[in-house]
């Protein structure tokens, strides 16, 4: 084979792409996110129309939804990730990927049908190539939609909202390797019934198919581990009752079995996303400043013009976790700490009433306040929001040791968390202390809970990963799904090769 | 029976194909076929529906596999590629891609069979003018009336300069003007030296430009031969005379059978010796004699004698 006869299948499958009624459609649903994020800007503390013909504060918003003081300056991040979420896993990753199925199925059937096939055939190209041609008109098809539609939303959200985030254009190549594996299938199903319909319903069938094994396996799996893990912490470690199939009838074996085997077979569609999650992780984001190991806090930034200092594994529930002001002038430049401390139980009272409860955020925040009114320092108090949760930041100024400070009190968990940027108050200003706590504190650099309350779906996402067993391996969800697109083909060609036209 | 060279070769060619749940009912489409074409000719396959004749077509092109015997397209097996580099197809009922525009068709098909755009684009135009389809081929074959089609279709098999073109049915849909277009086209291709493979079943336009033809019926060759071979002469001479002369059968005396009188025209069964009398008779009688035509046998009575006598 030439390069003219690859370079006519590739025409013919651009025209075959172009001429597609559905196509057109997904082009005009596709522009439509892209229009709004061109249109609507998301600011730090409000939402633009039009380039600022209309300006809508988020106070307003929630307002209108009676909702209270946000309390969070990374509301318009919220808002855009919120945005990609939606039109990325939701519209496009369900609705538009059936859309998709249902555009493309009819590329194979349709060169089969008699007298189509026969001229087609006839021609000194082999079965395969033409196979594949088709295969790769419909990844081109996907490819194209959502190239335009990540990137274009890419580029809005950057020109009009100034957020840029490259991980996003992942997305794109999630959609085509989503799109892949669905699209291997539906050339099998069309080479053995040389039907569009059959290829589009068994499809979009096995889409469903595959989201809701990933599901029932995700959650035994779940409850396996934490059955592990309860076990473990009873100290009643029994290798025979962590297998957990002891006990099983025989009934319940079968179908975990079958729900296990149909896991390991079938695509992997539903861990598409997340793969897309880790690598813009890997490819876009450094190691995390801090992880604890229970998994309650990652820090993934340090303060911007700041150096972590300190190299223990414990700081952050010993020494404290610090960084340094990056100068290499002598002197106090500023520092910025981070401490947690298990939350003790103090007597609190509660109307007429006294009760026993953990020290939370509040607690924290009026004992300091009180200590630094000991000192004659005059605090500030003000309530904000930090990844979700609300947190408390005092802020004061003190003359005798020239020092602008503030200390944000959260508690999450069994955990109380004090946050302190210190800075020499002749060389900074409060706006400045306020524009290092949005982006260090609040802007997502900082997320809580990631596995603490976890459902099976957020436990998974922890789990899932690079180096991970086998099972919860990257590589193993990629490999099987790849396998599983090779069978497919696999399996079209051999009947292919045996089709009499 | 090929020319000089045979460009296309079968040798007990047998096809069945399976059918049924686990492939157990199974329909022998070809019984043992032999049969040799050689270059320049233009060949003709007839026989009934279910003759098997497309199931031999699409053998020699590798669209049917899983055949017994023997198939060669210019020495070589239906599936070397090198082989449908040098062939050209027009199919049955054939459905061209409705996405694309005629030109679009024709250059999808030429670059397919290898050559280089530059090259299809220029011969494009010229088969396109040749089968009428020039003004209309900017259109999407969506747009095509069947007869439209055909033309088309006829016009991507030669697309790339094929030295053998398999037309299966070429004239189905095309009005009058259309099929002695076709005729032509196929009676220039020959004069060019391209051997041309037909499957029909319009006798009349197959008796009209075949030189070699085969006649199948239930998978086997009944007949084999040329036009002349298979449209025998009856033997009745049909006299057309000058003036209308009177009763006659007493000039013919004891020659000939069946002797008819119309008008000017006389019939009579003869052989090819008793011929010259009868000329001889009639003159010296003092009968001017203007014509004299042999009657044959259509292609069609041969073919329907022939089949009516295999089913019995």
């Amino acid at each position: 084979m030439n390069g003219t006869i690859l370079r006519a299948l590739f025409e013919d499958s651009r025209q075959q792409v172009l001429d597609n009624k559905v196509f057109r459609l997904l082009i005009i649903l596709t522009a439509l996110p892209i229009l709004v994020t061109f249109l609507i800007g998301f600011h730090e503390e409000s939402i633009s129309l039009l380039w600022g013909w209309k300006e809508i504060t988020y106070q307003e918003i929630i307002s209108n939804f009676g909702g209270g003081n946000p309390g969070t300056e990374e509301l318009n991040v919220m808002f855009i990730q919120g945005i990609q979420n939606l039109i990325l896993l939701v519209f496009v990753g369900m609705f538009g990927m059936m859309l998709c199925i249902a555009a493309t199925a009819f590329f194979a059937p349709r060169i089969l049908e008699k007298g189509a096939a026969d001229t087609l055939f006839s021609k000194p190209v082999s079965r395969m190539t033409i196979l594949m041609s088709r295969y790769f008109a419909g990844i081109l098809f996907v490819a194209f939609i959502s190239s335009v539609l990540v990137l274009g939303m890419y580029l809005g959200f950057w020109i009009t909202s100034g957020y840029n985030d490259p991980g996003f254009l992942w997305g794109a190549l999630t959609l085509v390797y989503l799109y892949a594996m669905m699209h291997a299938f539906s050339i099998g199903v069309a080479v053995f019934t040389r039907s569009s319909t059959a290829a589009i319903l068994l499809t979009i069938f096995l889409f469903m198919i595959c989201g809701g094994v990933h599901g029932g396996w995700v959650t035994y799996e779940y409850f396996q581990e934490q059955e592990f893990v309860n076990q473990l912490r009873s100290e009643n470690f029994d290798e025979e009752e962590v297998d957990g199939e002891a006990d099983e009838s025989a009934a319940v074996q079968v179908l975990v079995g079958t729900l296990k085997t149909l896991h390991f077979v079938l695509p992997k569609t539903s861990e598409a996303d997340m793969i897309t999650t880790k690598l813009q992780r890997a490819v876009t984001e450094k190691a995390p400043q801090v992880e604890t190991d229970d998994g309650d806090l990652v820090v993934k930034l340090e303060p911007s013009g700041y150096v972590r200092v300190d190299d223990t594994a414990d700081a952050l529930e010993t020494t404290g976790v610090e960084w340094k002001a990056d100068t290499d002038e002598e002197g106090f430049h500023g520092t910025v700490s981070m401490r947690r401390y298990e939350r003790e139980v103090i007597e609190k009272k509660i109307g007429s009433r006294t009760k026993h409860l953990p020290m939370n955020a509040k607690d924290a925040s009026d004992a300091f306040e009180e200590e630094l009114e000991a000192r004659e320092v005059d605090p500030d108090s003000d309530n904000i929001r930090l990844s979700g949760i609300r947190a408390i930041s005092i802020s004061w100024q003190d003359p005798g040791l020239g020092v602008l400070g503030e200390r944000v009190f959260f508690h999450y968990g069994d955990y109380l968390y004090e946050v302190e940027h210190l800075a020499p108050s002749d060389g900074s200003s409060e706006e400045e202390m306020r524009a290092l706590r949005r982006d260090f504190l609040q802007h997502g650099n900082i997320v809580l809970g990631q596995v603490a309350g976890m459902s099976p779906d957020v436990w998974f996402a922890k789990v899932f990963d690079w180096d991970a067993v086998w099972k919860y391996n990257i590589f193993f969800s990629i490999g099987s799904s790849l396998a599983f697109i090779a069978a497919m083909l696999g399996l079209a060609w051999l009947r292919l090769r045996r089709i009499d036209f | 029976m090929g020319g000089d060279e045979t460009i296309l070769s079968v040798r007990g060619l047998e096809k069945t194909f399976k059918g049924g749940l686990f492939g157990r009912k199974g329909f022998q489409a070809l019984k043992g076929i032999d049969l040799e074409v050689g270059r320049g000719q233009v060949f003709g396959l007839l026989g009934p529906n279910g003759a098997g004749k497309t199931t031999m077509v699409k053998i020699l092109l590798d669209l049917v596999r899983g055949y017994r015997g023997e198939a060669r397209i210019f020495g070589e097996p239906p599936s070397h590629p090198s082989t449908r580099r040098r062939v050209g197809y027009l199919p049955e009922a054939h459905r061209m891609p409705n996405y694309l525009t005629g030109w679009q068709v024709m250059i999808l098909f030429g670059m397919l069979a290898g050559h280089p755009r530059k090259e299809v684009e220029k011969r494009a135009a010229v088969i396109l003018e040749q089968v009428g389809m020039l003004q209309d081929c900017r259109r999407k074959v969506r747009e095509y009336s069947k007869g439209m089609q055909q033309r088309l279709g006829l016009a991507q098999a030669m697309v790339h300069e094929p030295e053998l073109i398999f037309l299966d049915e070429p004239t189905d849909g095309v009005d009058p003007i259309g099929r002695k277009k076709i005729r032509e086209m196929v009676i220039d291709l020959k004069q060019r030296g391209a051997t041309i493979f037909i499957n029909s079943h319009l006798l009349n336009e197959v008796e009209m430009i075949c030189d070699q033809v085969v006649i199948l019926h239930h998978g086997k060759i009944l007949r084999e031969g040329t036009i002349e071979e298979l449209t025998p002469r009856t033997g009745t001479t049909t006299f057309e005379l000058r003036r209308e002369p009177g009763d006659l059968t007493a000039t013919f005396g004891n020659l000939g059978d069946g002797l008819k009188q119309t008008g000017r025209l006389v019939e009579v069964s003869l052989t090819d010796e008793e011929l010259d009398a009868a000329v001889d008779r009639l003159r010296a009688a003092g009968h001017t004699i203007a014509g004299i035509s042999q009657r044959r046998l259509t292609l069609e009575d041969s073919f329907i004698d022939l089949v009516k006598e295999d089913r019995k």
